[in-house]
């Protein structure tokens, strides 16, 4: 039977919440609910950073022979502006979130043409079940001409060869 | 709930006749591309109006397999469910494509299909 695979965003190394069903939200604290608590600010000059977000592959249940070539990729298209940054960086292990930033890549420059490679460090096949491949970190940066509201979503794609 | 990864399953044919399949995952030892003469795409049996079709590439001496293997789409607005979940056959000459709805898609061999 395929693999019944699930992305997770990470609480700590090697464990973190099935995001089924749901989705990311950018914060001004550590915690992976969604709801309007603890929203960015706008700061009155300079950028305001989020917590960093961490998601990785979990593999419930074992593939059949194997997995690889795990990637992530936006559709390119930044419908947030350019008032916000959406930026990411790959790790290979778990890091504590942090507030400050990450400086990493626009992810709206990763689309479907040319995908964030997502196990560059933990390398495939991926076999057996559990955290597979490398880590998605995530951070909205926030600048002082940005507008309150709330942000429409924006959609990443995961995607995974399974033999 | 079934997922669409459930729609279709793989199927190889050696050269000696051995049968490998996603249902036999026990002989994969035996697997070597070279000796694949036969590729299939094949409906689970939870089909029950039968609208997916059957897909056999057929291997011959100047259009060897190469590989297959399945890519599961998983997008962050939903990600409980597969948002496309296709098999792809590889030879030297084209990719062949079959996504979870039944649709065939024949491509250059050097293509890669993210959606």
């Amino acid at each position: 039977m395929p693999a019944d695979v699930q992305i997770h965003e990470l609480t700590g190394s090697s464990s973190g919440v099935d995001k089924s069903g749901g989705t990311v939200r950018f914060k001004s604290a550590d915690e992976t609910t969604v709801n309007t608590e603890n929203r960015m600010t706008i700061p009155p000059s300079g950028v305001n950073y989020s917590y960093t977000k961490q998601n990785q592959f979990y593999f419930n249940t074992a593939p059949d022979v194997d997995i690889q070539n795990l990637r992530a990729y936006s559709d390119g298209g930044d419908g947030w502006g350019a008032e916000f940054t959406f930026q990411f960086d790959v790790l290979a292990a778990f890091s504590s979130n942090v507030n400050s930033d990450i400086a990493g890549t626009d992810i709206f420059t990763k689309d479907s043409n040319s995908p964030i490679d997502l196990d560059s460090n933990n390398t495939g096949p991926h076999t057996g079940t559990g955290y597979k491949g490398d880590i998605l970190r995530t951070q909205l940066a926030v600048t002082s001409s940005a507008t309150q509201g709330q942000l429409a979503a924006e959609t990443i794609t995961f995607a995974y060869d399974e033999t | 709930m079934t997922d669409i990864n459930h729609n279709f399953h793989w199927e190889l044919e050696l050269d000696d006749g051995t049968i490998l399949s996603q249902k036999n995952k026990d002989d994969w030892t035996k697997y070597d591309p070279k000796k694949v003469i036969r590729a299939s795409v094949i409906p689970w049996l939870n089909d029950p109006f039968n609208i997916r079709k059957r897909h056999d590439v057929l291997t011959f001496p100047k259009n060897a397999f190469v590989r297959r293997f399945a890519r599961g789409f998983k997008k962050s607005d939903n990600l409980n469910q597969l948002h496309e979940y296709y098999h792809c056959i590889v030879t030297e000459q084209f990719k062949f494509y079959v996504f979870s709805n039944g649709n065939t898609l024949v491509a250059h061999p050097d293509s890669d299909l993210y959606l």
